[in-house]
């Protein structure tokens, strides 16, 4: 029994929550540590790579393991606050019942006896005054004898850890309904055409059908002189039954329809686009531009052959996209690539009465597509937390007394105080306040 | 480039001030004193002056952007947080001989933003990803946590360095304020913290699609954030105090270095300013 109880006190211990951070901690420390399972092999030998296979160390933070400890906390932070909950509320409530007598006041670690030589009527408003000017709650306490003001404030300061702990719920609650009911996918849209499909990112390669299509109408690369990309744009048109509507999806400006968000995510090579190539005569320089579908033949300039775009890669061994064209004269077949970040690349390297340049094609636009059905739980569980911290560090609970006493043709007065937290800050806020208080003898009423 | 070249010569003004609040601490003059903080106040308005200098410049080149968008200008502005926060901890507790500790780290991280060949100082245009207000606050925020921790860890190795004995030590504040401003700079800065990492992944969701996506710079700063919430659990519930704070205070530093400097080059990620999207 009494390991049971050992056991259920350190399970509902603030013992438990920082051993429990600390492990958090170094799982997050593995996770980001572990290479891809490539380099593990190459650094930990095979039995290491194997190991870390079968902890599914490397994805630390999807792992069962990870839930679990998440799932611990969160008990392990309800049973806390739930436990110290009735503590909290006596404090909150614990202005009632006291009686507040000298000895009361004198054990307080702020407190000062204070003599006047006037009557205690003639600096009873006054002392009122101070104490409401400091303290937004002022209760007053009157007998033929005796005279208490008691002050309060910030008593919200008290409840800044709950306020923490329930946000910190809350956002664990917003990520458990974003994982359940939530997905992340891929569209690829071909300019000029219109889909309705989600390839979602899993083991499984699942496909996903949206009740409403997305047409691509144009994307546009915009860049800077220096070449360097400026901005990805997609003017795209939902289409949802009847409706048309039209919209453009750039980075940093996702698009919000249906409960999903649309990003822009990549751009390519249309799998079989059209394209626009400048076709220039080496002997006088003329440029015709010809437009050509995918492995359809086209004319050349001088009506002597035709060429066609065999094929098309998109990323040909790290030069970009390349686009391999088939070039038919009467006795002759030639093969060659035309790349697009390199438009001197045919100029240079083949000797023929045409260059070719391509200047356009079809492009696909990339979008990510995400249904994040928590994300406002998570934003709200955010907010709370930030206005918890600023009530738990800067709302600071302080109470004050004054009780006052006749005495002799004057009175005597005794102030205590008491702060929860920051008592070098409230030692100075005394100390300036019993200054005020030695005043009011010299003010009179 | 104007710009760099004033933020070069702040490197030299943040190690004269370096050396006034040594001789502070040496000499105790008090006006001494004054005078490295009149000049510390000065070097913080030039590093101003620089930044907004490269805002300035950055939108004459037409790529006008904030200055907080690659490792160059979040540095910079790293060294810019802890000396203001510095100058406002020596404002608000009156003694000038913190700076010793303090200084050096504004002028190390200036000196390696300024003169190592691995920071880039060029104005570049801003990747698309980039572009985003909410990077900004974000940037802003981690870098005032950053620095409160800078301060903080300053405070600490005071502290440990104090506890050991000798004279010397003898006209910081005593161990108790000392021990009580780590606090509540660690409070400040975690904070701050707090909200870096919310708006990050404001950000993110905005830029990527998705909020949180355990990217080591991201999880490495909930690392420290981890960190600083242990840091204020045990002074909070366990009561721990002084030594056992100053250590954790330190060990929570360690981990924002290696947030922004390991991760950036051993670890690899979204946030390597170097990798485009
Ligand atoms: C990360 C998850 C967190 C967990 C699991 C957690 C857990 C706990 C637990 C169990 C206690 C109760 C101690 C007791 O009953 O004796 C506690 C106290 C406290 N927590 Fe947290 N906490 C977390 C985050 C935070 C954060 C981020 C803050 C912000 C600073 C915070 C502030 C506090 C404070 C101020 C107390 C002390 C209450 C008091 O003594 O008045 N907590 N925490």
């Amino acid at each position: 029994m009494d390991i049971l109880k050992k056991f259920v006190d350190f399970f509902t211990s603030a013992r438990l929550t920082i051993f429990l951070l600390i492990i958090l901690a170094i799982f997050c420390i593995i996770g980001t540590l572990i290479p891809e399972p490539r380099l593990c092999l190459k650094y930990f030998g095979k039995f290491g790579a194997g190991l870390i296979d079968a902890l599914s160390l490397y994805d630390v933070y999807h792992t069962v393991w990870f839930r679990w400890l998440l799932g611990l906390l969160a008990i392990n932070l309800t049973i806390c606050s739930l436990k110290r909950f009735p503590k909290t509320w006596r404090l909150l409530h614990a202005h009632k019942k006291k009686t507040i007598n000298n000895e009361f006041l004198q054990r307080l670690s702020f407190h000062k006896r204070i003599t006047f030589k006037v009557p205690l009527d003639a600096v009873k408003d006054e002392l009122f005054r101070i104490t409401k000017r400091n303290f937004r709650q002022v209760e007053v306490e009157k007998a033929p004898n005796y005279y208490i003001l008691h002050g309060r404030k910030g008593h919200l300061g008290h409840l800044g850890p709950y306020i923490i702990h329930i946000s910190i719920l809350i956002i664990l609650i917003g990520g458990i309904i974003n994982s359940k009911f939530g997905f992340s996918g891929i569209m690829l849209i071909p300019e000029g055409e219109a889909s309705n499909q989600i390839f979602i990112r899993s083991k499984h390669h699942k496909t996903l059908r949206l009740p409403f299509a997305i047409r691509c109408d144009k994307f546009i690369l915009e860049s800077y002189e220096s070449g360097l990309p400026k901005q990805y744009i997609s003017k795209v048109t939902v289409i949802d039954g009847n409706k048309k509507i039209p919209k453009i999806i750039k980075v940093n400006s996702p698009l919000d329809y249906g409960g999903i968000r649309f990003y822009q995510a990549s751009y390519g090579v249309a799998p079989q686009p059209d394209m626009v190539f400048e076709i220039i005569s080496r002997r006088d320089k003329k440029v015709s531009i010809v437009k050509v579908g995918f492995n359809q033949p086209a004319p050349l300039p001088d009506n002597q052959g035709t060429f066609r775009v065999v094929r098309v890669e998109p990323d040909l061994m790290g030069v970009g996209p390349a686009f391999q064209i088939r070039l038919k004269r009467s006795k002759n077949t030639q093969d060659f690539w035309v790349l697009e970040r390199y438009p001197r690349f045919d100029a240079i390297h083949r000797h023929d009465k045409y260059i070719f340049v391509i200047k356009d094609y079809t492009r696909y636009t990339g979008l990510q597509a995400t249904k994040n059905p928590g994300i406002w739980v998570v934003w709200i569980g955010s907010i709370i937390l930030i206005f918890g911290l600023f009530v738990s560090f800067f709302v600071i609970p302080q109470r004050l007394w004054i009780r006052a006493e006749p005495r002799d043709k004057g009175c005597t007065v005794i102030v205590g105080g008491m702060a929860y937290k920051h008592r070098p800050a409230f030692s100075n806020f005394f100390e300036t306040f019993v200054k005020g208080v030695k005043d009011v003898e010299h003010k009179g009423p | 480039m104007w710009n760099i070249k004033v933020l070069s010569y702040v490197t030299f003004l943040y190690l004269i001030c370096f050396l006034f609040y040594l001789g502070v601490l040496i000499f105790r003059y008090r006006r001494l004193a004054k005078v490295a903080t009149g000049f510390t106040i000065f070097t913080l308005l030039v590093h101003t002056v620089g930044i907004g200098l490269r805002w300035i410049e950055s939108h004459r080149l037409g790529i006008g952007h904030a200055p907080l968008s690659n490792l160059y200008e979040s540095l910079v502005f790293f060294a810019w947080c802890i000396t203001a926060i510095y100058l406002a901890v020596e404002k608000k507790y009156k003694n000038p001989l913190f700076g010793a500790f303090t200084m050096p780290f504004s002028c190390l991280t200036m000196a390696y933003a300024s003169f190592s060949p691995d920071v880039n100082s060029r104005l570049e245009p801003l990747l698309p990803a980039l572009k985003s207000n909410w990077l900004i606050i974000h940037v802003i925020t981690c870098f005032l946590a950053y620095g409160a921790f800078a301060v903080a860890c300053g405070l600490s190795i005071i502290y440990l360095l104090k506890r050991r004995g000798g004279k010397v030590w003898d006209v910081f504040p005593s161990l108790g304020q000392l021990d009580n401003l780590n606090y509540q700079i660690v409070t400040f800065g975690f904070i701050f913290l707090t909200i870096g990492i919310i708006t990050g992944a404001v950000w993110a969701d905005k830029a990527w699609g998705s909020y949180w996506s355990w990217d080591p710079k991201e999880t490495w700063s909930l690392i420290t954030w981890f960190i600083y919430a242990i840091f204020i659990h045990c002074r909070l519930v366990r009561g721990w105090r002084e030594a056992r704070m100053a250590t954790v205070s330190i060990i929570g530093f360690l981990s924002v270095l290696f947030t922004y400097f390991g991760v950036s080059f051993l670890l690899s990620g979204l946030h390597s300013y170097a990798k485009p999207s």
